[in-house]
């Protein structure tokens, strides 16, 4: 272990055991300074080559990128269309993105997926032929940016025993597109049940984190997860996506609806998706097939060398997860109780083992990531009414919560579930449905003090 | 039923014209564009607070190193940009000269200057938006377990206690540096100053721009001090690192500006962005653990963490520095000498001052030879007299865009080189005279002496 990850392991441990819990606990006090660095510390036991690996995929990770022509050529690529121009810009200290407060805020760290009714040559969705298969709001000089998306709450009130909920149920609007209109009557996401006209799906950025341990979970425990009978109505199987790298059908495992199946092609798509940056897995940009200006104005060679996607997927691979905090309180202790009872640890699995890896740390781990990596019907309230691959306009992938406990400490607006209208782990156990509205009702029959011990466990995750 | 349908189909698209306008005016907005070379944690949280402040506009942020800014706004329509913010100091000089900036009104609360040095545009063509000040950051631990004391001032770290705890960067390649060297330069004085950092590079790790952070360096331990600039490392101790960041007494600080351009077409936008950076609200935001600069609206320090740096109140700067222009003239100059006298021959620096310092470590009495090593190993390349020929700081400044200045350039850098290669020969042989000499003075050994 380098003494950098010594010192990390230190203070974490430190922090685990037993020094004063602001984050579970008592929100007045200020968290430890190092905890907003949790995210961003690789895993222990790298060798000293692939901590150098690991430095240089952090500095692409951090890079704020260029739009071409420029001297620097090695970081140009940008655009001809995009939302942000690094990806820590929505990943901020590799953690999870959130959903604007309402129209008059931008969309920062969350984008806008478009496809239109139909399946795809692969099972995929359809994407719009004017606007393709994501909306960028930004443009590089000479070629317009698509209009943005404003997000509109609805909202309605919930009772719990820890005091009134406010749940917000987002809709989607978009202003002043600049080819043409989506469609003609501009349709709110949520809620409408219709599967025609133009699909949209809001999405915040999910945490960076984990996602190497979470890749060396052999399919075949993945499989065995799908099979396994369940209780209280609860399902859940994998998404089957395209991976057009090599040509094949692999399960999902990444995105919200496990829509891609490795941290390599989601590292590519997030490139190419979100900030227009080609290479050698999505070599043609992401120009709409009639968007002119911006044909014209791609760049016919790939962006990104094949070196710099390696680096930075390796440094996704090889950052760490945070342990978790405060395992010897008893609200903790009693709220990993409730967990069970309530089958959250169904779908939130906690704990798998990884099989064997290319990076030595990864390899035959046993983790705790509270994910099935399985797609489940979440019901109405959460249905974006767009499928993906396998997964139905309802179903989402069972979200990890390794590490959840410290997203609001590392970014103060951090969102939860895939649009990021909840703003607490309350508000989002308050939205499960579907599969898990038994786990709800288990929920909604809990007491003040095991309610706030069923928090106290989450938040030390 | 046909009535019905029509009405629907009419229905819907009257809704969606109605949405369209509630859109419109809810979130149609002015577009604004703003080039910088801020990495994003500071854009992320200014873009956000602008746009609270003033939701009737919208921040486009175009990023470019420094560097490759010129050719962008030499572009027509200067690549539509509206507002230059960076720590470019040059580019901002440059531009005013194309008068392709817009006279700003006065801003009041604003400094123009630190400590007698100018920060701002005279003419208010642009204007401080910040500044950081260059020292070192220490790991307290990892001096305490060698003995040694918490350095105070850029002399401290320069003896030979020292070695191999020490990095520092190399002013060609990494960006805030030229600034830091000069900043020594000029509080040490150009002889003095030279004096200091051949002895510290004398022992330290020459640090490029790789991806490694100086401030993970010596966090862990690598090294105990990093020569660097404040925020690096004010943000590091925010998120957690076991740092501390020392001011010398003589504080050189690296102003960063911002302006509108002529070409501006969204000049009311562009305003506000400026009024809000340099109001108490944007002042205030450079006090965020993942930006920590010094603000240039002294009001805004009220506002600060506990233990903020405050140069208003807690420094006295750089002697020299007291026009924009002097900030800069020199450092590609300087930047060019020291790598000639310290990059390029540090292999064989390292050898040549290890036996030094070994040879003066043995001495027991008066050494000419060694004194003489020494005053030559420490002697800057250059002579401040001819370190401040216009001429000489222009075709180093300007190498790149003339051919001719890079050739001339590259002459004087053959010239130092062998000049350096002969400066280390004579060290080594000053260095081996030395038992010669001694045996000579105190006359004990006379066999070695010749009849």
């Amino acid at each position: 272990m380098t003494k950098w990850g010594l010192f990390w392991g230190a203070c974490l441990g430190l922090y685990w055991q037993g020094m004063p819990l602001a984050v579970a606990t008592d929100a007045s006090a200020p968290a430890p300074a190092y905890l907003r660095e949790a995210y961003t510390q690789p895993l222990p036991h790298l060798s000293t080559s692939e901590l150098e690996r690991f430095y240089r995929g952090r500095q692409l990770v951090r890079q704020s990128w260029v739009i071409p022509p420029s001297q620097d050529s090695a970081i140009a690529g940008l655009g001809p269309l995009y939302n942000r121009n690094a990806c820590i810009a929505c990943h901020a200290k590799n953690g999870r993105g959130y959903a604007p407060d309402g129209p008059e805020e931008s969309l920062k760290t969350m984008l806008v997926r478009l496809s239109v009714p139909g399946v795809g040559m692969h099972g995929g969705p359809v994407a719009h032929p004017l606007y393709g298969d994501q909306l960028n709001a930004f443009g590089v000089p000479g070629v317009p940016g698509e209009g943005e998306a404003s997000v509109h709450y609805s909202t309605r009130t919930v009772a719990t025993p820890l005091g009134n909920i406010e749940l917000r149920q987002p809709h989607i609007r978009f202003v002043q597109p600049a080819y043409g209109a989506l469609e003609p009557l501009m349709r709110e996401t949520a809620n409408t049940g219709a599967n025609s006209g133009v699909l949209t799906s809001a999405r915040i950025a999910p945490p960076l984190y984990g996602t190497g341990l979470m890749e060396a979970i052999p399919i075949s425990t993945l499989q065995a997860l799908a099979k396994q009978k369940k209780p209280a109505g609860i399902k859940g199987r994998l998404n089957t996506v395209w991976d057009p790298e090599n040509q094949r059908m692999l399960p999902g495992r990444f995105g919200w609806k496990a829509n891609t199946a490795s941290l390599r092609l989601q590292t590519a798509s997030a490139l190419v998706g979100d900030m227009g940056i080609t290479s050698q897995v999505f070599p043609t940009g992401n120009c709409g097939r009639l968007q002119t200006a911006c044909l014209n104005t791609q760049s016919s060679t790939v962006e990104l060398q094949p070196a710099q996607l390696d680096d930075m997927v390796f440094y996704q691979q090889a950052l760490a997860v945070p342990p978790q905090r405060n395992t010897d309180d008893a609200a903790v202790i009693r709220g990993a109780r409730i967990f069970r009872r309530a089958h959250c640890a169904v779908c939130h699995v906690p704990e798998l083992k990884t099989g064997r890896d290319v990076l030595t740390p990864l390899t035959n781990q046993t983790i705790r990531p509270y994910t099935d990596l399985l797609l489940h019907d979440m019901g109405p309230g959460l249905a974006d009414h767009r499928p993906d691959f396998m997964a139905s306009g309802s179903e989402w992938r069972t979200p990890p919560l390794w590490g959840i406990g410290l997203a609001r400490i590392v970014e103060p607006r951090a969102g939860f579930l895939h649009d990021g209208r909840a703003r607490s782990i309350l508000e989002a156990i308050y939205w499960h449905d579907g599969e898990a509205r038994a786990s709800r009702a288990y929920v909604d029959r809990l007491q003040k003090q095991e309610l706030a011990d069923l928090l106290a466990f989450l938040e030390s995750l | 039923m046909r009535l019905i349908k029509q009405l629907q189909i009419l229905g819907r698209w009257l809704l969606a014209i109605g949405i369209g306008c509630i859109s419109l005016c809810a979130c149609a907005e002015e577009r604004l564009v703003v080039l910088t070379s801020y990495p994003q944690e500071m854009v992320s949280q200014f873009e956000a607070a602008f746009e609270q402040a003033h939701p009737q506009y919208r921040l486009e942020v175009i990023w470019r190193q420094s560097a490759d800014t010129q050719k962008l706004l030499s572009e027509p329509g200067s690549g539509d940009v509206d507002v230059y913010w960076s720590p470019a100091l040059r580019n901002f000089l440059q531009l005013r000269k194309q008068a392709q900036l817009r006279q700003l009104p006065p801003i009041d609360g604003i400094a123009e200057s630190v400590h007698g040095v100018q920060i701002a545009d005279p003419d208010h063509y642009f204007f401080a938006s910040e500044i950081a000040g260059y020292g070192m950051v220490v790991n307290p631990q990892t001096i305490s377990a060698s003995g040694l004391p918490l350095p105070t001032d850029w002399q401290d770290i320069a003896s030979p206690a020292w070695a191999g705890k020490v990095t520092l960067p190399i002013p060609s390649q990494v960006g805030f540096a030229p600034g830091l060297y000069e900043a020594i330069l000029g509080a040490l004085g150009w002889n003095d100053g030279w004096r200091i950092i051949h002895q510290m590079a004398a022992q330290a790790k020459l640090a490029t721009a790789g991806s490694t952070f100086v401030t993970d360096d010596v966090a862990s331990g690598n090294f105990a001090v990093g020569l660097t600039i404040d925020f690096f490392a004010h943000a590091a101790i925010a998120n957690g690192q076991p740092l501390k960041f020392v001011y010398p007494h003589h504080v050189g600080y690296s102003p960063a500006h911002i302006g509108i351009l002529q070409s501006s077409r969204h000049v009311a936008a562009a305003e506000a962005f400026v009024a809000f950076v340099l109001s108490d609200a944007g002042q205030a935001l450079l006090f965020h653990p993942d930006i920590r600069k010094l603000p240039v609206r002294a009001s805004a320090y009220s506002q600060a963490p506990a233990g903020y740096f405050n140069p208003f109140t807690q420094s006295v700067s750089t002697a020299n520095q007291t026009s924009l222009e002097t900030l800069l003239r020199r450092q590609a100059l300087t930047s060019a000498v020291f790598d000639a006298c310290i990059t390029r021959p540090q292999a064989t620096l390292d050898s040549m001052w290890q036996q030094l310092r070994q040879a003066e470590a043995q001495q027991t009495g008066a050494s000419p030879s060694l004194t003489e090593a020494r005053a030559l190993a420490e002697m800057p390349l250059i002579s401040e007299r001819e370190a401040e020929d216009v001429h000489l700081q222009t075709v180093f400044r300007a190498r790149r865009e003339n051919p001719a200045y890079e050739a001339e350039t590259a002459q004087y850098e053959a010239r130092w080189n062998q000049e350096i290669q002969q400066r280390h020969a004579r060290v080594m042989a000053l260095i081996q005279q030395k038992p010669a000499q001694q045996t000579e003075a105190t006359g004990k050994t006379g066999q070695l002496t010749s009849p």
